[in-house]
């Protein structure tokens, strides 16, 4: 899955935090991401700005679909 | 020139030195105007760990500087725009580190992330791009800010800080391996208190800021700055003690600031501590060692320094150092070329100083705390002493 809009990141990294389980972040670039970490945020927030023709894919538990699904497509 | 202009030229002012970016926003944090070119990516910067939520909520109560970290090392500076009705808009600085050492730290922990070499290079060049501001000068530059929408000066202990929101369990910490690099500095703010070099200030403010504080407390940034000004107290009164401060006067003064550390509800009062407390040391140091006073001559001036608000008398005096009244009566006049009585009152005339500067006290009341038995009695000799009346004296100091 992907991230909706970019403007979003941010409203979307805060809920990630909120999540139970830990989600990932994977570009086609090789890069494995636990969003969950500080530096991760910061590292993903640049990518989705800056790297906006690297494919990459959002992955979380089923658990956590409630707080995160609404950001992603 | 109105607060639009003034802002712009502030911000271009800013910007010829440093890559330091002025952000607009309203009172719900909505972006509305920036001169930074990387709007959308350096917005999204400032907006994780909920800081503009944060932000928001400061601004509804306060007006005066906010200094705001986060775990990496990355800080802005924001000031609220309140007038009659509450706030109108926040004004924010940013993003800049203030040591290069947050970004070799975070180039560090970002070896450990599975990440590929082409995002690699576009984060760290992204980092390398921010620019590194001395933390004296962030702090110069919130002044200057506070000014240009407020027309009033302050000072660094006018500032509020805010630091990450407690890092809960789950979050992975362990890759920003946090490098403190502060030894150099603390080395040489302690080789200013061992000297009591009463030019520390100026000297401490142009060491670079550098390194971080370790973690000494579990999330609670109040904490960890108390903890922080903890270890200065011990510290410094250590240095002291080995410049030639007398070991009980060293001891008892850092008894006398723990508590007012402890006691300190706000960060700003945390700050006034800290920078009150350094210069104690200094100045109690510097003393010591310009002044050619016997020992017991000596102790008999820290007691009097530490004791001024109480009611000091030459008996007491006297009866500490195990002499007789007269034979301290002569030995101090002898010593000191001034009476007791004389070198009391002009340490209560200095201390009066210090409690001008701080507005929550009125005249009479520092008087009246001062021992002196009439309000025109203690303006008097203050005029004599300063050639201003107190009143007069604090318009000019504030």
């Amino acid at each position: 899955m992907k991230l909706k809009e970019t403007q979003l990141s941010a409203e979307f990294l805060s809920a990630v935090q909120k999540c139970a389980g830990e989600v990932y972040f994977d570009t086609s670039a090789g890069d494995h991401l636990n969003l969950k970490s500080e530096l991760s945020e910061l590292v993903f927030t640049v990518i989705i700005n800056k790297l906006d023709a690297l494919d990459y894919h959002i992955t979380f538990e089923a658990r956590d679909s409630d707080i995160i699904g609404k950001y992603l497509v | 020139m109105t607060l639009q202009e003034k802002l712009e030229l502030y911000g271009n002012m800013i910007l010829s030195c440093h890559k330091l970016y002025l952000w607009t926003y309203g009172a719900g944090m909505q972006l509305i105007g920036t001169n930074c070119p990387d709007a959308e990516l350096v917005n999204a910067l400032f907006s994780l760990e909920g800081r503009r939520e944060r932000m928001k909520h400061y601004s509804e109560e306060h007006r005066k500087p906010i200094i705001m970290a986060n775990q990496l090392g990355l800080m802005w500076i924001a000031v609220p725009e309140r007038d009659g009705s509450g706030v109108s808009r926040i004004h924010v600085l940013g993003p800049f580190f203030v040591d290069s050492i947050s970004t070799d730290s975070i180039q560090q922990a970002a070896s450990k992330l599975d990440m590929s070499g082409e995002v690699k290079l576009k984060v760290m060049q992204f980092l390398r791009e921010l620019p590194v501001v001395n933390l004296s000068r962030a702090f110069e530059y919130a002044i200057m800010l506070y000014y240009c929408i407020y027309g009033e000066t302050i000072g660094v202990s006018d500032m509020h800080y805010l630091e990450s929101e407690p890092t809960p369990e789950s979050r992975r910490s362990e890759e920003t391996d946090r490098i403190h690099g502060t030894y150099e500095m603390e080395c040489e703010a302690l080789r200013l208190v061992r000297e009591g070099d009463l030019n520390y200030k100026e000297k401490m403010t142009r060491l670079a800021m550098t390194g971080a504080i370790g973690r000494m407390s579990n999330g609670d940034p109040s904490r960890q700055m108390k903890n922080a000004v903890i270890v200065c107290t011990i510290l410094f009164s250590r240095a002291a003690i080995d410049g030639g401060l007398s070991p009980e006067v060293a001891l008892t003064l850092t008894d006398k600031y723990l508590q007012s550390i402890e006691a300190a509800r706000t960060i700003s009062e945390l700050s006034d501590v800290a920078f009150t407390l350094q210069e104690d040391f200094v100045r109690r140091v510097h003393r010591v060692r310009t002044r050619a006073l016997s020992s017991p001559i000596s102790e008999c001036c820290d007691y009097i320094d530490l004791h001024i608000e109480d009611n000091i008398t030459l008996s007491a005096l006297a009866s500490r150092l195990r002499y007789s009244d007269f034979y301290l009566s002569r030995r101090f006049k002898e010593e000191t070329g001034k009476s007791i009585k004389e070198y009391i009152r002009l340490k209560k005339l200095e201390r009066a100083k210090d409690l001008l500067r701080d507005n929550s006290l009125t005249v009479k009341e520092i008087g009246e705390r001062l021992g002196f038995c009439s309000q025109s009695y203690f303006t008097e000799q203050f005029r004599r002493e300063y050639g201003a009346t107190p009143s007069r004296w604090r318009e000019i100091c504030i």
